[in-house]
């Protein structure tokens, strides 16, 4: 992790490198014709006074921006280019400044040491007879099972800097992943979280701490947003690990994800080549995609409904969630350890920045496993290149390498392959409405009879089964054993268990022998996990379209 | 680095993989253009023919090679620090080659293939097929209405370099191009690989309307209605529909559905006199990339639920033994759809 | 009869024979002729200390899954349910003398471990309370003939019915007058006067006499099973004849259930418990009773 030091560090390089790009007179220019640093400040006025018009006025951190921002205006006409310059770099140092973490290693490891235990004492603390009778004490490290290729992390860590790309569908994964770091021994991660999360009054405190810095997705100016990515670059330069959501948001849909936003993951690229050109001790950059798979999902009803609402870009912050109530925290926690639910954290293959895989020791693979030297890439006739149209093409090589890495490490949970069944009966049970009226048109009064159910799950097992041989798809433990024997009880059990007991309504309901569904939107939701694999002939219903909103073609 | 300090004016920067009529014509567009090019042929004495005499008396008789090509059968030779490959090799071989290549390449190396066709039973692309063999990502396409012959007489001509990487087409084009032969760029290789491959197809098609004397309304006809069934299952596996309006597409039909002489004309010409499949490809004397493109065409356009009758009725013919007449009775009979397709014109627009 | 309750309209407030409340889930095809297990909860599948007025005042302030079952009798009600085939759904209801109040705690518990029921039938004690009959708290009798007789109505007539219960109170006693209510032997004033010497009141013995008057006789019961918690070498049983099983533990049981060819192999190896089933040693009623003589009010 950096010292506070390295921080101040790398703000400066930050500003610096900005400043250099937003001035240098080659790349400033556009539609024909530089652009002058006034020009630039002024839209950065722009957009913030815009920010700032909507924001809540009596909030501290908003009049200190209009303080500053009215500072510079009225400087801005009076003073020479040199002096633009010098407020340029006051406006990118303070953006770069905000964004950056206050990391304490010392509370990291406190936190990490004493944060499980705690957790598992403050469940069992709420039922009494527990603690009295001296159970076994819930454990978190029995609830996050840590799989796949973990064997080589520590190494590729210790030759290179560290990318994980998980995906993202609840904003417990920043805490999920800081706790798969911990337990495998790895240093910790710095990532960008957004600043609702250190609003929120559960986690907020802890986040600047836990090295986390901050994303302010309100702010729209270009010049913030590549200041943004600029920080992330040169932390990773620094040798910081870093922790990206490629997906840029949550997945509304519930559905793992099958587009990627580029311009942080072009960070690797770029690093890579900044540290090839330095010529630094240590310039790999290893990239560690990995899927996080929950049973239950904290936010899943808002999410779905933002899903359902096409309002995926407009609503991009979601500030009043389950994430930001206590007792919505109480009972998804409560539900994984009383339910003996299992969060999946699994980690594909690691990657160069070109989407190559990498082994053991770091060296980059061709696609039949010889070892290249991805240096190659970047040169022309020997020679390092800037080309960043050339490094883009790259980075979407390693949006797809990824991409295969979340459909392959994708884990199911009962949870999916019910809703996922469920689904399909009822919309081949109505072929003539679309997904929309689909959904309006299922309410608890509807059911299906179990053995249809049951038969449907037996024809996707056995489909599933399939798949996982051929590497294309993970299952849980209950899912794997149930596929193993065609037998469905326990997973229907299993699955009926978590959806009766977390959600404000059952998602389904077991009455007599019939299942009821009694929240469509939420069993779509967990359906989509499944998504865009084509099982049971099912056509792909949301993962075409992306993470945020529906998009009607 | 090394390499470069001890490359002179003489050492090639530049090979062609593949020595057959069309690559040994690209080796000789560019040793025409004053660059030294290694040709790479599978077979020995082919190498050694146009190495020592300037002849490739099996592909383009009677015609002198330029003198600027070095030819040889050591691939290893041909590849090993050369910073530009031409890979021109026949599509059901190309994996072959690749998987050798794969041994031999290195990143910094950039690649272009010349080939049309799509693999059997994978339907891959063969910038697909490098991507899966070889460490090589700095690849393009080269496609176009480019008949060998006319080429290498010097006639002038047009021909598409696409490729994601401008470096890649840049470095290309700086060999090809000439007061002969105008190299235009585009960005989407699928949409140029799958124009040179699908084309065939319905050169087949011309092949029989032409040898039943259909008329040139019928041929206008059939030219159109191709075009727009090889631009609806192009947008179905991720082109721009765009692309077909260009060399890559509807040049590069034309070409192929005017010249008589070309392969999978004579198969449909063949076929429409009464031959067998067999017995047209014996009478042909080698395979034409419409009778494979047709299978593979006829499989998606299925999977994929795109109506192509035109080709339907190609496949139907070529491989099914129907009568070329009752085909184009039942292709007259169909129902009649809108001129310009609804699904391209919603790509098109999306595109824009 | 059927009032619905106000706060949750799945179940049905029943005031006749005795106040209950209940939830019914499932109608069986009126050509069903398999079995159908009916259920005790208390010390037949949780082991709750309902029966002492501390536990039942703790009960509904504890967790769901604080609650524990017996050893092995989860899987075994799966494996019930699954039937021999391990596919089926055979026909499940509970009748307890736990109030209806912890109901949210019961059925979640009920969803935690898996266990499908089609019905379940609470005796609703804040009535008995509210009547002041006292009394009848602590006594089930007149309840349990009650709600299964209202299930044996709503059955098909070929339905075959096995009973689980346990040795804590009088469930081999009050099954067995089930048993020969069904088959016709034991209505009328014999009825009457016999719960009442078991300390029922007399107008719900007579409620309960009226419902069992309705009832077509016929055998419907085939076997009674009684979990052993007091006495585990099966004294309390002993008198009674082979058709009531003690079993010392869910596994003892599932090795007969699974001999009888009602529970597949499978699901007898998932059932934990040592031990054997032991068999009431009456010697065989020439007239069928399941009820031992010396039990009935003076016969007729």
């Amino acid at each position: 992790m950096l010292s506070v030091e390295q921080v101040a560090q790398v703000v400066s390089e930050v500003t610096g490198r900005i400043i250099e790009r937003v001035s240098a007179p080659t790349l400033g220019l556009q539609a024909g014709r530089a652009r002058s640093l006034a020009e630039t400040i002024n839209e950065t006025l722009w957009w913030e006074q815009d920010r700032l018009s909507k924001a809540d006025p009596t909030d501290e951190e908003t009049i200190a921006d209009k303080q500053f921002y009215a500072d510079i205006r009225r400087q801005l006409p009076r003073v020479s280019e040199a002096e633009q310059r010098r407020l340029l770099e006051r406006i990118v140092h303070r953006y770069a400044n905000e964004i950056a973490g206050r990391f304490s290693p010392t509370f990291y490891n406190l936190a990490a040491r004493v944060g499980p235990p705690m957790l598992s004492a403050l469940l069992t603390g709420l039922s009494p007879r527990r603690l009295l009778e001296r159970e076994t004490i819930p454990r978190l490290e029995q609830h996050v099972i840590i799989e796949g290729e973990i064997a080589n992390l520590g190494r590729l860590r210790e030759r290179g800097t560290l990318v994980v790309t998980p995906t993202h569908s609840s904003n417990l994964d920043s805490l999920v992943i800081g706790f798969a770091v911990h337990a495998l021994g790895l240093p910790p991660l710095t990532y960008g979280a957004g600043l609702n999360l250190f609003r929120n009054p559960i986690v907020g405190k802890f986040m600047h701490n836990l090295g986390a810095y901050t994303v302010d997705r309100r702010k729209r100016d270009p010049l913030y947003k590549q200041t943004l990515k600029a920080y992330a670059s040169v932390s990773l330069e620094f040798g910081q690990d870093n922790l990206f959501f490629p997906g840029g948001t949550r997945s509304r849909s519930g559905a793992i994800e099958r587009t990627l936003k580029k311009g942080l993951l072009g960070c690797s690229v770029s690093a890579y080549r900044n540290n090839l050109i330095r010529g630094r001790a240590k310039p790999d950059i290893y990239v560690v995609p990995c899927t996080i798979s929950y049973p239950l999902v904290l936010e899943a009803s808002t999410l779905i409904e933002d899903w359902l609402a096409e309002a995926g870009k407009s609503r991009y912050i979601i500030v009043d969630d389950e994430f930001s109530r206590w007792e919505r925290w109480l009972d998804f926690l409560r539900g994984i350890f009383s339910l003996d639910l299992k969060i999946h954290i699994r980690f594909g293959h690691a990657l160069d920045p070109f989407g190559n895989e990498v082994d053991g020791d770091g060296a980059s693979r061709d696609p039949r496993g010889r070892p290249i030297d991805p240096r190659g890439y970047l040169e022309v006739d020997g020679e390092l290149v800037e080309d960043p149209i050339r490094d883009a093409e790259y980075t979407r090589s390693l949006e797809q390498r990824i991409l295969r890495e979340f459909s392959t490490e994708n884990v199911v949970h009962p949870t999916h392959v019910l809703a996922f069944a469920c689904f399909e009966l009822l919309r081949r049970g109505r072929p003539e409405l679309d997904l929309y009226r689909l959904l309006g048109s299922v309410g608890p009064e509807q059911s299906l009879a179990m053995p249809e159910v049951e038969r449907e799950i037996v024809a996707l097992l056995d489909e599933l089964d399939q798949r996982t041989r051929a590497d294309q798809i993970r299952l849980s433990t209950v899912v794997g054993e149930a596929a193993a024997r065609a037998e469905v009880a326990e997973l229907v059990r299993a699955a009926l268990r978590s959806f009766g007991t977390y959600h404000a309504k059952a998602v389904v309901e077991r009455r007599g022998v019939r299942l009821h569904v009694c929240d469509a939107k939420l069993l779509f939701y967990y359906r989509n996990h499944l998504d865009g694999y084509g099982l049971r002939g099912a056509p792909t219903l949301v993962s075409s379209i992306g993470s945020g909103g529906a998009r009607h073609g | 680095m090394a390499d470069d300090t001890t490359s002179d004016e003489t050492t090639p920067r530049v090979s062609v993989l593949g020595a057959g009529n069309w690559g040994t014509t690209i080796a000789h567009l560019i040793g025409s253009n004053g660059f030294p090019v290694t040709l790479w042929a599978r077979n020995r004495e082919l190498a050694a023919e146009i190495d020592e005499r300037h002849q490739n008396s099996r592909y383009l008789p009677g015609l002198s090679l330029s003198d600027n090509i070095r030819a040889t059968a050591d691939l290893a030779a041909a590849v090993r620090d050369v910073p530009l490959l031409f890979l021109v090799v026949p599509s059901q071989a190309f994996r072959s080659v690749c998987e050798q290549l794969g041994e031999l390449v290195r990143p910094s190396q950039l690649a272009v293939h010349a080939t049309k066709g799509i693999e059997l039973v994978t339907y891959k692309r063969m910038t697909q097929i490098v991507l899966e063999e070889t460490c090589l990502r700095q690849i393009g396409v080269l496609s176009g209405p480019n008949i060998a012959r006319e080429m290498v007489e010097g006639k002038p001509a047009g021909t598409v370099l696409a490729s994601r990487f401008p470096r890649v087409i840049e470095v290309a084009r700086a060999h090809l191009k000439s007061p002969q032969l105008r190299v235009y760029s585009n960005t989407d290789v699928v949409g140029v690989e799958l124009g040179g491959t699908l084309k065939n197809i319905i050169a087949i098609a011309a092949g029989m309307a032409t040898q039943m004397d259909l008329g040139e309304n019928a041929k206008s006809l059939l030219i159109t209605r191709g075009l727009s069934e090889i631009a609806r299952l192009g947008v179905a596996l991720g082109a721009d529909p765009m692309t077909f309006s260009g060399l890559a597409g509807i040049g590069d039909l034309m070409v192929t559905c005017a010249s008589p002489i070309s392969r999978n004309h004579r198969v449909g010409a063949a076929l429409a006199r009464g031959l067998s499949l067999a017995e047209a490809i014996e009478s042909l004397g080698m395979v034409a990339e419409g009778v494979k493109a047709c299978k593979i065409a006829y499989e998606l356009t299925t999977q994929l639920k795109i109506r192509s009758p035109l080709m339907h009725g190609v496949y139907r013919v070529v491989h099914e033994g129907l009568d070329p007449r009752a085909g184009l009775g039942e292709l007259m009979a169909a129902a009649v759809q809108d001129d310009i397709d609804p699904t391209l014109v919603r790509a098109a627009a999306k595109g824009a | 009869m059927a009032k619905r309750d106000d706060d949750d309209t799945e179940y049905e407030l029943i005031r006749s024979p005795f106040p209950m409340v209940r939830k019914l889930q499932r109608t069986l095809a009126p050509t069903y002729d398999g079995p159908a297990y009916i259920w005790d909860i208390d010390k037949t599948w949780l082991d709750t200390r309902i029966s002492q007025v501390k536990g039942m005042l703790k009960i509904p302030f504890e967790f769901a899954v604080d609650k524990r079952a017996l050893p092995g009798t989860t899987a075994l009600l799966h494996a019930l349910r699954e039937g021999p085939s391990g596919r089926e759904h055979r026909p499940l209801f509970f009748i307890t003398a736990s109030p209806p109040f912890i109901r949210k705690a019961i059925e979640r518990k009920m969803l935690i471990d898996g266990i499908e029921f089609d019905g379940i039938t609470y005796k609703d004690q804040l009535e008995v309370f509210r009547r002041r009959e006292f009394g009848s708290l602590r006594e089930h009798t007149a309840f349990k003939l009650g709600a299964l007789l209202l299930l044996a109505r709503a059955f098909p007539e070929q339905t075959r019915i096995y009973m689980f219960g346990d040795d804590a109170e009088r469930d081999a006693l009050i099954y067995s007058m089930f048993a020969d209510i069904c088959a016709g032997r034991l209505r009328g004033d014999r009825l009457i006067d016999t719960q009442v010497r078991l300390g029922v009141l007399r107008h719900y013995a007579q409620d309960v006499a009226t419902l069992a008057a309705d009832l077509p006789a016929r055998e419907r019961v085939h076997a009674i099973h009684i979990n052993l918690v007091r006495e585990p070498d099966g004294r309390r049983i002993l008198a009674y004849d082979p058709r009531v099983v003690g079993y010392p533990s869910a596994g003892a049981a599932a090795r007969l259930l699974c001999e009888r060819g009602l529970i597949s192999a499978r699901g007898r190896d998932r059932v934990e418990g040592a031990g054997e089933v032991v068999f009431g040693r009456a010697a065989a009623d020439p007239e069928g009773w399941w009820t031992p003589r010396d039990k009935l009010a003076c016969s007729r």
